[in-house]
């Protein structure tokens, strides 16, 4: 009786565990992973791994909770000033959240070298804040320039997910009496009115992003 | 009716540096050397960061009415070098260095003429008194259009006046050792925007609460005295400058700060948010009869009463 030869791979592929862990996150989490086929890689980094190209399949390659614009928000407990009567006004009860921004992201091989990557985040939102919903939307695409040398290049883009900060309604009494004015910025030298620009209105650093890996096994 | 001695000017700092005519011309500060400086220790921390931003005292005025004229020099350092200066020199690039936007005059305090208002909010600056043999009221004391022209706009409130209290250890409208008294304290008693000025040895905290200077004259007993009476952290170990002629200046830069924030309110909103807002609780052993209304606080002046 002939034992089976292990035939050589001729793609890096994904380990078997984490393809086992990842197929459980995502049964277990959204349904939605798919697939067969996604074998033991060599690669560190899953969001660069492709799966073996015997069947369209679908991977979870990224669950994230917070984000930069969530790390802002966090940044601000804590911090606060006095009002005119010596009383605290802390900035947690604006800037807390019950719920931080999940964001999760799958890739769904379309050819042999190509993958779309798409993914949600939930946003978040408190008193003086809100993170929008977003959806992110990608490729990417891996060239063998070699037997042991790749390029992968990815690119990404994300819909929606823009920090907005709300005014707060100070009363300055006698010498201003009650204004719009940032919350934050309500103690500052600042003009109540000209304090209103600096209001939080902002995208996540990786709202847009183009990755390029170049990487030679030796 | 009985005329006074003739008032003679007595500088609010240290040495009582006496006038001298040497030069003609008035001095110029260059506070650009100022404002290109770290933030100095001698600051409250409550200016320190505002300061670094530069935001404070557009559209503000201050007028400095001081010694720019004499020969008398005083060694000191606000910035990050030591220099030696005139008096209203120093009391100038102080208060510009709280307020680094606002526009600074100086006048010599001999010249006898008004005092100019310019556009805007103005805050008048006077680290000095007017001595003379106690006993008189103020109503007997002819004034030059000088001190005419601050106590009328003190009176009617059109400019904020940060007046020095003065360093002989005594009430504001007491009668100091040599049997003298600051005419133009009297003067300001119950003017809406009229502030007299006392000095801490530091500028106190919660944690650290300060005393008054030894050298301070003190609010009193007079009760309208004490309602218009600030003390501030004066920093002589840093600076090499002692005197209430030092404690103004920063209320006259308070005033500034105030003042670009809140750029419709009146003087007297002005003079009245820094004492309303003025803190207790960093005065070690406060008494209304030697620290008024107590340690002036940008902060709390500059934060809302209530906020939603």
């Amino acid at each position: 009786m002939t034992q089976p030869h292990p035939t050589p791979s001729p793609w890096p592929t994904l380990s078997a565990l984490n393809i086992g862990r990842a197929r459980v996150l995502g049964c277990l989490l959204l349904g939605l992973a798919t697939g067969s086929g996604v074998r033991a890689a060599g690669w560190s980094d899953a969001d660069w791994a492709l799966a073996v190209p015997s069947a369209r399949s679908t991977s979870l390659i990224e669950i994230r909770q917070g984000s930069d614009l969530s790390g802002r928000m966090r940044g601000l407990k804590g911090q606060g000033f006095e009002s005119s009567g010596g009383d605290r006004v802390d900035f947690a009860a604006w800037y807390s959240t019950r719920w931080t921004d999940v964001r999760i992201a799958w890739m769904t091989q379309l050819t042999r070298d190509t993958g779309l990557i798409w993914g949600v985040g939930t946003g978040e939102q408190g008193v003086k804040y809100r993170i929008s919903p977003s959806f992110k939307l990608g490729l990417i695409h891996q060239a063998r320039l070699g037997r042991r040398t790749t390029f992968t290049l990815r690119a990404t883009t994300t819909l929606g997910g823009r920090l907005r900060e709300r005014p707060c309604t100070a009363d300055y009494g006698d010498i201003g009496g009650v204004q719009a004015v940032n919350c934050r910025l309500a103690a500052s030298e600042l003009e109540p009115t000209e304090t209103l620009r600096y209001l939080f209105n902002d995208t996540a650093r990786d709202q847009r992003q183009v990755s390029v890996l170049f990487s030679h096994a030796f | 009716m009985k005329h006074p001695a003739t008032l003679a000017m007595a500088l609010c700092g240290a040495l009582g540096a006496t006038a001298v005519f040497a030069q003609d011309g008035e001095a110029t500060i260059d506070t650009a050397l100022a404002a290109s400086a770290a933030t100095p220790g001698w600051m409250s921390t409550e200016v320190g960061d505002a300061w670094t931003k530069g935001y404070k005292g557009q559209g503000v005025t201050i007028t400095v009415v001081d010694d720019f004229r004499s020969a008398s020099l005083l060694n000191g350092k606000l910035g990050t070098a030591s220099q030696r200066l005139r008096h209203g020199q120093w009391t100038a690039m102080e208060a510009g260095m709280i307020a680094p936007l606002a526009s600074v005059a100086t006048q010599d305090f001999t010249s006898g003429t008004a005092v100019k208002l310019s556009k805007g909010l103005n805050v008048l600056n006077l680290s000095y008194g007017m001595m003379a043999a106690a006993g008189y009221s103020a109503s007997q004391i002819r004034w030059s259009a000088q001190e005419n022209s601050i106590i009328t706009y003190a009176k009617n409130g059109t400019a904020v006046i940060s007046k020095a209290a003065g360093n002989d250890g005594i009430a504001v409208l007491g009668r100091n050792a040599r049997g003298q008294t600051d005419y133009l304290n009297l003067a300001l008693k119950g003017a809406p925007t009229a502030i007299y000025v006392g000095a801490l040895n530091t500028n106190g905290t919660k944690a650290a609460p300060a005393t008054l200077a030894s050298y301070s004259n003190t609010a009193g007993t007079d009760t309208a005295v004490q309602k218009q009476f600030l003390v501030v952290g004066v920093e002589g170990a840093q600076t090499g400058l002692y005197g209430t002629s030092f404690a103004a200046p920063v209320i006259t830069g308070y005033a500034a700060v105030l003042g670009s924030k809140f750029t419709k309110a009146t003087p007297v909103q002005i003079t009245n948010q820094l004492l309303n807002t003025a803190r207790q609780d960093t005065i070690k052993g406060y008494k209304v009869q030697l620290h008024g209304r107590g340690e002036a606080s940008l902060t709390r002046a500059l934060a809302p009463v209530t906020i939603r």
